[in-house]
């Protein structure tokens, strides 16, 4: 708990809307023009006006007609035919990947009839058989939507996500982030690297429930962020966050501090500005595009504990220009600049960390994208891009020295005495044609190959290769440790898929995706090697035939994307662990140790040497994925009133870990200590029972159905690593009309299994500071089935927003209310108990759940925002 | 390169330009409000087929981009009103005081090893 905020800060003042639109991803319109009787009419002229233009095309013998790739925003379609009376269907909402279908039944033109203006576009699609959510730049911008920097952020207000964690998927790495088609994740574990000023945004698109093949490397959600461009209008933006420590609240009680004092002293915003500036138009008209935006950030902190400062500077400039020298071309280039600098990051706990224990941040990145949209004609088109981005991020102490810790008070003193240096780069070439086809039906076909290059090098040690442990006050025992890896992702795909309009009602989605990923040390023959081949299939059908009622199903799978913590274990770089005995160490002066301190090598004596283990990776492996079933029912209450009732139910498969098997294990019996609400439980654990030298060969595989083995051989428990997700949503969304706009979500779910959603990916061989999960019965097989932490079984989302007459003052709320996530408790043992040591000795190992997974829940939270 | 990266000046280059492009440019004025017409309901299934037999063949092809409506407005007018100059006022002044803070800022920490 935290104190609470009471005013953020000051919306100062929205010049003009900034104009909609976007570049990489795309939707399409289409339609039939009639008569009055039902009759296709030909030859209708179809206007279709957006921010960048006008375009043209008429319909077909059949009556129907079509606009494709267009960008994302809001839209007019004008039929005009001579003798009838002109039709308009304005806000016509263009979202990413999705079809819009706008149909005009024609009139004779009456003697006082120009154009006819008609009402809201259906807001069910009916061909689609995916189940998306938009946060359109409508809802980002008037609700009251926290401004967030990062895609794992704005993805919650979407039902079924909460926390990060999409449908039940890890919350950590299951997530694609892309930024206008750039993939914006670590290459080294799939979580969130690259941020964004969520003044930028377009729209976010969150794509999960039915995905087609042109989405793949996830195991959660794709979202999506689809960044502004320009238009024929000029128009710009100033937006400002302020807010200062005089403005916050401590909504900590007597009570809650009493019963831990560690919260006794909450963040506290000292200062802060957010201040962006944006513009966006013509440089040329209808030809050239600009949209600029630069944000400066600065925000200074009094965190919890005994840091007093935490102080981070980080600007963003971002430069789109869009190019489109005629009707069937666009090019686009996107440039965005950020940096993180950040100053008294604590280094060690909060609880105990002060401002010599903190380390500095230094954090700079560039993304790029540059696209080429090519029409052939109104029925087919093409995108090629070529995305990327660039960064490093760089931990240095503040005091460039050794850690010390007293090992009888524990208390941690001079520098937090380690540093780490993260680079990162990734390189990925897209390109897809996309073609509507009549044949057996008509068919929206797309076929797609991506070349991913990313690379990954990260740098960990201590300062002078010590760490110093001492006793008394003085010197006694040093570790060192430290490691230089480098790896190199790549990843090559292709995908094909359909919209299948099989009749006037049913469309059909098959579609398949291969993925071949591979991973290694740079120029080197990779050491994981493996071709995933994905289906999807889905249905959509029109049960009324008026584009008003859809019921659709989908069976897809989704696989994950190649990442360095999956095969890094079998590359060199990992440093030997050494302890040194500093008994022979000069001893520290009257104010203990300090920065300049020092031990010579040939002081210390050589207590220990563990070596990395040597790693294999099995050949056998397959590649984390997660099996989607889902059938929803989609219903146009009115015009633009929208009711969605979907069911779901997601299966993980293929989780990849290490385990050891020459490794023998003996149980023991475990007595947990009493505390408040928790009495002592006996339960087993386990011990190694085999030499340590049994350590020394790790296996990377998918654990499911390891045998831990005994001393004689047999087998005293089973790996089960599961991950299920059921769930009931239903979706009411009203559109923007009569002055309010809303939705409303609530889901019904269930997440359970061994593999935890809230830290542990599809994907977690024993790293080096943790993931012990598969590497010893105590973790794996005790207690580990139960209720997963991001198991939010009752979810209520709404967002409603109301145009105050009169005033025109929007009045906006969002609320949430979710069930509380779940917890286990554990308790670490001794290590003479619960014997592991080895390469990856770590205390995590000693911690077995003395309950079954998620067992105990935390309280309801609720927002009101 | 990356080491020399002084990002104040830049950013304050980067507002000021996109202030001055701002200012420059003024903002246009949305139009394009559709005259509505009242419904008809006239059933004239032969008047369609007799209007359609008339009908010239129409081009196929995907016609050139048209000027967008929305680009026709007078936008010198908008900053003539109180809200344009409330605008005006407000941008400058916060991109100077943004251009004044980012100046003001501590230095930027470097990693040693860049």
């Amino acid at each position: 708990m935290k104190a609470s905020t009471k005013a953020v800060g000051l919306l100062l003042l929205v010049l003009l809307a900034v104009p909609a639109s976007a570049q990489t991803l795309v939707g399409s319109v289409t339609g039939k023009v009639t008569d009055e009787q039902g009759a296709a009419l030909p030859g209708v002229s179809i206007t279709l006006t957006g921010k960048t233009g006008s375009k043209t095309t008429v319909s077909e013998a059949d009556g129907t007609y079509r606009f494709q790739a267009l960008d994302p925003g809001t839209y007019a379609v004008q039929a005009d035919m001579t003798g009838f009376a002109t039709r308009k269907q304005e806000s016509v909402v263009i979202t990413v990947g999705k079809q819009a279908t706008v149909d005009f039944a024609l009139k004779v033109r009456g003697p006082s009839e120009n154009i006819t203006v008609m009402g809201e576009a259906p807001v069910v699609d009916t061909a689609s058989s995916s189940t998306n959510n938009q946060l359109s730049q409508d809802l980002l911008f008037n609700m009251p939507i926290r401004p967030a920097n990062a895609a794992t952020q704005l993805m919650n207000y979407a039902p079924g996500i909460n926390g990060a964690s999409a449908y039940g998927g890890d919350a950590s790495s299951g997530n694609a982030l892309l930024v206008d088609g750039v993939d914006t994740r670590d290459p080294e574990s799939g979580t969130a690297w690259t941020f964004y000023n969520y003044n930028i945004i377009e729209e976010v698109q969150i794509v999960g429930l039915g995905a087609p093949a042109e989405y793949g490397a996830f195991t959660g959600a794709v979202v999506n962020t689809i960044t502004k461009s320009g238009g024929n209008r000029w128009a710009g933006l100033f937006d400002a966050i302020w807010t200062k420590s005089s403005l916050a609240s401590n909504n900590l009680t007597t009570d809650i501090t009493t019963k831990n004092p560690a919260l006794g002293q909450p963040a506290k915003t000292i200062n802060q500005t957010d201040v962006t500036t944006q513009v966006s138009g013509p440089l040329i008209k209808d030809k050239l595009f600009l949209f600029a935006s630069a944000q400066r950030y600065h925000k200074r902190q009094d965190p919890s504990g005994p840091v007093t400062v935490r102080d981070e500077v980080s600007p963003r400039l971002n430069l789109k220009l869009t190019y489109q020298p005629d009707a069937t071309n666009t090019f686009t280039g996107h440039l965005q600049y950020d940096s993180y600098n950040i100053i008294g990051r604590a280094g060690v706990s909060s609880l105990v960390a002060n401002d010599d224990l903190t380390n500095q941040e230094d954090a700079p990145e560039y993304v790029w994208l540059a696209q080429w949209r090519h029409l052939f004609g109104s029925k087919t088109f093409s995108e090629i891009k070529y995305t990327g981005w660039w960064g490093f991020y760089d931990l240095n102490p503040k005091v460039n020295a050794s850690q010390h810790v007293d090992g009888s008070t524990g208390l941690i003193s001079v520098s937090q005495g380690w540093f780490y240096y993260a680079d990162r780069g990734r390189h990925q070439v897209n390109a897809s044609i996309s073609h509507f086809a009549e044949k057996w039906g008509k068919h929206d076909l797309k076929f797609g190959v991506e070349v991913e290059r990313s690379k990954v090098r990260d740098r960990y040690g201590y300062h002078n290769n010590t760490y110093y442990y001492d006793s008394g006050g003085q010197p006694y025992l040093a570790y060192g440790y430290g490691y230089d890896t480098q790896g190199r992702n790549h990843r090559e795909s292709v995908y094909a898929q359909d919209s299948w309009h099989a009749g006037d009602r049913l469309t059909l989605n098959p579609g398949v995706r291969v993925d071949h990923v591979t991973g290694g040390a740079p120029g080197a023959d990779p050491v994981y090697k493996r071709t995933n081949v994905a289906p999807r299939l889905g249905f959509a059908l029109d049960v009324t035939g008026d584009h008003k009622t859809v019921l659709k199903g989908n069976y897809s799978q989704y696989y994950e994307g190649i990442f360095f913590d999956i095969y890094r274990l079998a590359l060199p770089g990992q440093q030997p662990r050494i302890t040194w005995d500093m008994s022979g160490c000069p001893a520290y002066g009257p104010n203990g140790p300090t920065a300049s301190y020092t031990c010579p090598l040939s002081q210390r004596t050589v207590e220990s040497t563990a070596n990395p283990p040597t790693t294999t990776i099995d050949p056998n492996i397959k590649h984390p994925r997660v099996d989607e079933f889902s059938a929803g029912l989609g219903r146009a209450l009115t015009n633009d009133v929208r009711l969605e009732v979907t069911g779901i139910y997601r299966k993980n498969q293929n989780f990849i870990g290490s385990v050891y098997p020459n490794a023998r294990w003996a149980p023991v019996t475990l007595t947990s200590t009493a505390v408040a609400g928790l009495p002592s439980v006996t339960l087993t654990g386990y011990k190694r029972a085999s030499p340590s030298s049994s350590l020394n060969t790790l296996f990377v595989t998918n654990p499911d159905g390891f045998h831990f083995l005994d001393t004689s051989g047999n087998a005293l428990g089973t790996i089960d690593a599961k991950r299920d997700y059921k769930a009931l949503m239903l979706v009411l969304s009203k559109g923007y009309s009569h002055r309010w706009r809303g939705q409303v979500s609530y889901v019904l779910s269930r997440a359970e299994g061994t593999v935890n959603n809230s830290s542990e990916a599809s994907f977690s061989p024993a790293s080096y500071s943790g993931g012990k999960f598969y590497a010893t019965p105590t973790l794996a097989i005790v207690n580990s089935d139960g209720i997963l932490a991001n198991d939010h079984t009752h979810e209520l989302k709404a967002l409603i927003g109301v145009q105050v007459p009169v005033i025109e003052l929007a009045v906006n709320a969002y609320f949430r209310s979710i069930s509380g996530a779940t917890y286990t408790p554990f308790q670490q043992f001794g290590s003479s108990t619960l014997t592991f040591g080895g390469y990856f000795n770590s205390s995590t190992a000693r911690r077995p759940f003395l309950e079954p997974r998620g067992s105990r829940r935390l309280p309801r939270e609720n927002i009101l925002d | 390169m990356r080491r020399s990266f002084k990002w104040t000046s830049s950013l304050a280059g980067a507002l000021a330009l996109v202030m001055g492009l701002s200012l420059a440019t003024p903002p246009a004025i949305a139009a394009a409000d559709a005259s509505a017409a009242p419904r008809r309901a006239p059933t004239l299934a032969a008047a369609t087929t007799a209007r359609l037999a008339t009908l010239a063949p129409a081009p196929r092809a995907f016609a050139q981009a048209q000027p967008a409506p929305a680009s026709s407005g007078d936008s010198k007018s908008f900053f003539s009103t109180p809200t344009g100059v409330a605008a005006i006022v407000l941008m400058v002044a916060g991109a100077g005081f943004a251009i004044w803070s980012a100046n003001h800022d501590r230095k930027p920490v470097k990693s040693p090893i860049r």
